[in-house]
């Protein structure tokens, strides 16, 4: 065969594929959409694809990941390699799973019995737990406590086999990295978690370590969610020194949760090094705090300027209002760190009472350990940034009414632990009256 | 030492070993016996030992400083719980002996400095790292290093407050004292006159933009396909040249427009004139226009280094080449000649021969004559 008829061997192929797709197709696909899982009542309601229908690319465009827009520029034919665009040209009305890959197709199937066996010991197990839990304790050589250590190893073993259920999919795969997984479903939590662990979660546990969070602010501190900021549409890396006029607007935070189910959120933002030259040391000051914010691992986005604004959706209250970071000219740089806490129980905090207690004079000496026992939560997550005096900084503190623009600080200076040293030299030594005769040489020098 | 002291241990010892353990005299009070088992130091051992007498002190003593080396002082220039200020030298060393601790920084020769005023803590901290030993500073004498697990450092600010002073930026002057301008700019509008070339590369856009904005069509063949792709790649190209000729001629007309702009100063002797910097940008390298050149890619870099490279040997290049030519016209020139001389030789020969026989017919034709004659 000829290079040319090579190369145009697929295109071909295809093409003659989609002339035939009138006729009833001949090649068997799978029975059911692979990774559609079977609904699940512990989980929240999650969205089945029709498992008639396969993915195509104008399924894609309802995803939320990207916008109509932007699928238009990426599935465009115009744009790309012209390889690209002639495979887009002739393939794009083959669902993923059909791809005329037999070695594709032949994994599938491995899988998919692979699946078949985990979803066999789901349901196996499942039955065991309810077993379990109808049996009475006392039939358990343990008594309770035994039925009760059963019961969570066996709920562990079955989320475990869950997973291990779709691990494999190659559509799972897919839609994970497109950004288009459901979240209600623990494959998708897991994947996501795994992602964020491999390098986000490393940074974050860097920066606490070298920015002294630990243990300046909290004695340990260890983050299970993921907790990204933006400032003015700007993603901003953690720790990053920032210009005053970039934050005097609140962030908006891109948050993950990797655990299932609904929880209340409060939101905390501190700057942990405002000089106190009456005490001569540094102390805290409260910069936001927002609290009862409704959160799901299908939420991602949580813009601080619009809480307790009656348009926002996502619910939540704002106890103390954004104030922005500034630092003294002369003073060493501020950290400004973000705290995401959850609630325990799911209780409501009193939002009003929280204004009463922080905001205004309250502010200050704002202490996150003290919020954290005294209401009941937990620290999940965490991101920093920092901030130094810079040519913007007067300006707006004088647009906010913070005082104290006009003061600059310096480096204390400390006198010398030696003495006074003897002054040396010819002159020196001829100041005596001894040498009275020599004064008009050593005197009124200079 | 030599050889047969430090052999008499081991030749004590075989002694010892061929000994029978118990004795073969008979012992009678039980005395006598326990003073046969017992190890007797004092004579036995002493070949063992290879004593030593008081006679010769032990090495080092009289061991003296060394002048010929400048001391480098090193060791500890603080004690513990000695008083400190930022910047004092608390150890000087060869390395990392000790380590920088709490409120301590290690210069660039290993040497410990305060960064607080305190007081110094010599301290090892396992928690950090199992072995090394570090030196802190605390600001109270009472505190204990290292700190426990957990517990918020403790810090001053180690600041005064002030009045901020506010720098108002220093604008230079536009004018003299005397009221005369110090700096005057002469512009020049260089008009590049639009060349044919670019009216049918305008041309060639408008014309490639047109069919871009249809809408793909549908493919029904392969061999459409492929048509499709090779007119589209056509057409971006044909985009990509007339957009690339727009750009050089405005650049070149930037160029222009830049090199035509003086800026004149007014110098010491009231005179303006351009910056002898200036001046020497003007002239520039060999083969360079100053301030064109644009190191943006690698191989535009390479480029201009080819061009100057060229520059400057031109004329080297030139002279060889007309050597060699020189060379060529004179091989020619002399191939030319030894073909010509052979041309002249044959005919010559040509000639000479033509002659002989002609000669030749003449004897003949006289012998024949004198025969008729005869």
């Amino acid at each position: 065969m000829p290079r040319s008829q090579q190369v145009a061997r697929p295109i071909v192929r295809s093409l003659q594929q989609s002339c035939s797709a009138a006729v009833p197709q001949t090649r068997s696909i799978a029975a059911r959409q692979f990774s559609s899982t079977a609904s699940r009542n512990d989980e929240g309601t999650t969205q089945q694809p029709a498992a008639s229908a396969p993915q195509r690319l104008s399924d894609i465009v309802t995803g939320s990941h990207w916008t109509p827009e932007q699928l238009e520029k990426l599935t465009s034919h115009t744009m790309g390699s012209r390889r690209r665009r002639a495979a887009l040209a002739t393939s794009s009305d083959i669902p993923f799973e059909q791809m005329p890959y037999q070695c594709f197709q032949e994994a599938r199937k491995i899988v998919n019995e692979d699946r078949q066996e985990k979803v066999a010991k789901i349901i196996a197990e499942t039955e065991k737990i309810k077993r379990i839990e109808a049996a009475n304790a006392s039939t358990f050589r343990g008594g309770e406590s035994y039925k009760q250590k059963r019961l969570v190893s066996l709920r562990a073993y079955v989320e475990e086999l869950k997973i291990l259920a779709d691990i494999n999919d190659p559509l799972v795969k897919r839609r994970f990295e497109d950004g288009m997984g459901d979240m209600n479903k623990p494959i998708y939590r897991y994947l996501a978690d795994r992602r964020w662990r491999a390098m986000d979660y490393k940074i974050i546990v860097q920066r606490i370590n070298q920015f002294h969070i630990v243990p300046d602010l909290l004695p340990k501190f260890d983050p299970t969610m993921d907790v990204k900021m933006s400032f003015r549409g700007q993603p901003i890396r953690p720790g990053t020194t920032l210009n005053s006029r970039v934050t005097e607007v609140a962030p908006t935070l891109k948050m993950q949760v990797f655990d299932k189910g609904e929880r209340l959120l409060s939101v905390v933002v501190l700057d942990a090094d405002v000089p106190d030259l009456d005490l001569d040391t540094f102390t805290r000051r409260c910069h936001y705090l927002a609290t009862n914010i409704p959160w799901d691992p299908t939420k991602k986005h949580l813009p601080l300027r619009q809480i307790g604004t009656p348009s926002f959706q996502t619910g939540g209250d704002l106890a103390v209002p954004w104030l922005p970071p500034f630092a003294q000219k002369g003073s060493p740089y501020h950290r400004l760190a973000i705290f995401i806490l959850v609630h325990n129980a799911n209780e409501k905090l009193d939002a009003a009472k929280l204004k009463q207690m922080y905001d205004g004079a309250g502010r200050e000496h704002f202490s996150i350990k003290s919020l954290r026992d005294k209401f009941n939560l937990d620290i999940v997550g965490f991101n920093l940034f920092r901030s130094e005096w810079d040519e913007n900084t007067a300006a707006v503190m004088e647009r906010h009414g913070i005082p104290g623009a006009d003061i600059e600080f310096k480096q204390q200076h400390f006198k010398s632990l030696k003495g006074p040293r003897k002054a040396r030299g010819w002159e020196a030594k001829r100041q005596k009256p001894k040498y009275k005769s020599l004064w008009k040489y050593t005197k009124r020098i200079a | 030492m030599n050889l047969i002291q430090l052999r008499r241990p081991l030749q004590r010892a075989a002694v010892g070993g061929c000994q029978p353990l118990t004795p073969l005299v008979r012992t009678s009070s039980l005395a006598e016996r326990f003073a046969q088992l017992r190890l007797d130091v004092a004579s036995g051992n002493a070949a063992v030992e290879g004593r030593r007498y008081a006679s010769v002190k032990a090495q080092g003593a009289y061991r003296l400083t060394n002048k010929k080396t400048i001391p480098k002082k090193m060791g500890a220039k603080k004690t513990g719980d000695q008083y400190v200020i930022p910047g004092n030298i608390i150890y000087k060393q060869r390395g990392t002996i000790w380590h920088p601790g709490e409120n301590t920084i290690m210069g660039r020769d290993h040497t410990i400095h305060a960064a607080v005023a305190g007081y110094v803590k010599y301290y090892r901290d396992p928690a950090r790292h199992p072995k090394r030993q570090y030196i802190g500073v605390v600001f109270d004498k009472s505190d204990t290093l290292p700190r426990p697990v957990g517990a918020p450092r403790k810090r001053k600010t180690g600041l005064v407050a002030g009045p901020r002073k506010v720098i108002e930026p220093i604008e230079p002057d536009a004018i003299t004292a005397s009221g005369i301008p110090l700096m005057v700019t002469r512009h020049e509008k260089v008009e590049v006159s639009a060349t044919p070339e670019a009216v049918t590369a305008k041309a060639m856009t408008v014309e490639a933009t047109e069919p871009a904005s249809e809408t793909p069509r549908k493919i029904t063949e392969p061999s459409s396909v492929i048509a499709a792709l090779l007119e589209e790649r056509n057409r971006s190209r044909a985009i990509h040249d007339a957009k690339k000729r727009e750009l050089r001629a405005k650049e070149e007309q930037e160029l222009a427009e830049r090199k035509s702009t003086r800026v004149f100063r007014l110098h010491e002797n009231y005179a303006y004139r351009e910056t002898n910097w200036e001046l020497g940008r003007l002239i520039g390298d060999a083969g360079v226009v100053q301030g064109t050149e644009k190191t943006s890619s690698r191989k535009r870099k390479f480029r201009n280094r080819r061009r100057r490279k060229n520059a400057v040997y031109t004329k080297v290049k030139q002279g060889a080449l007309d050597r060699v030519q020189r060379r060529i016209e004179y091989r020619q020139f002399v191939v030319a000649k030894r073909i010509e001389r052979a041309a002249h030789a044959a005919e010559h020969k040509k000639k000479l021969a033509a002659k002989k026989a002609a000669n030749r017919a003449k004897a003949n034709a006289e012998a024949r004559d004198k025969k008729v004659d005869a």
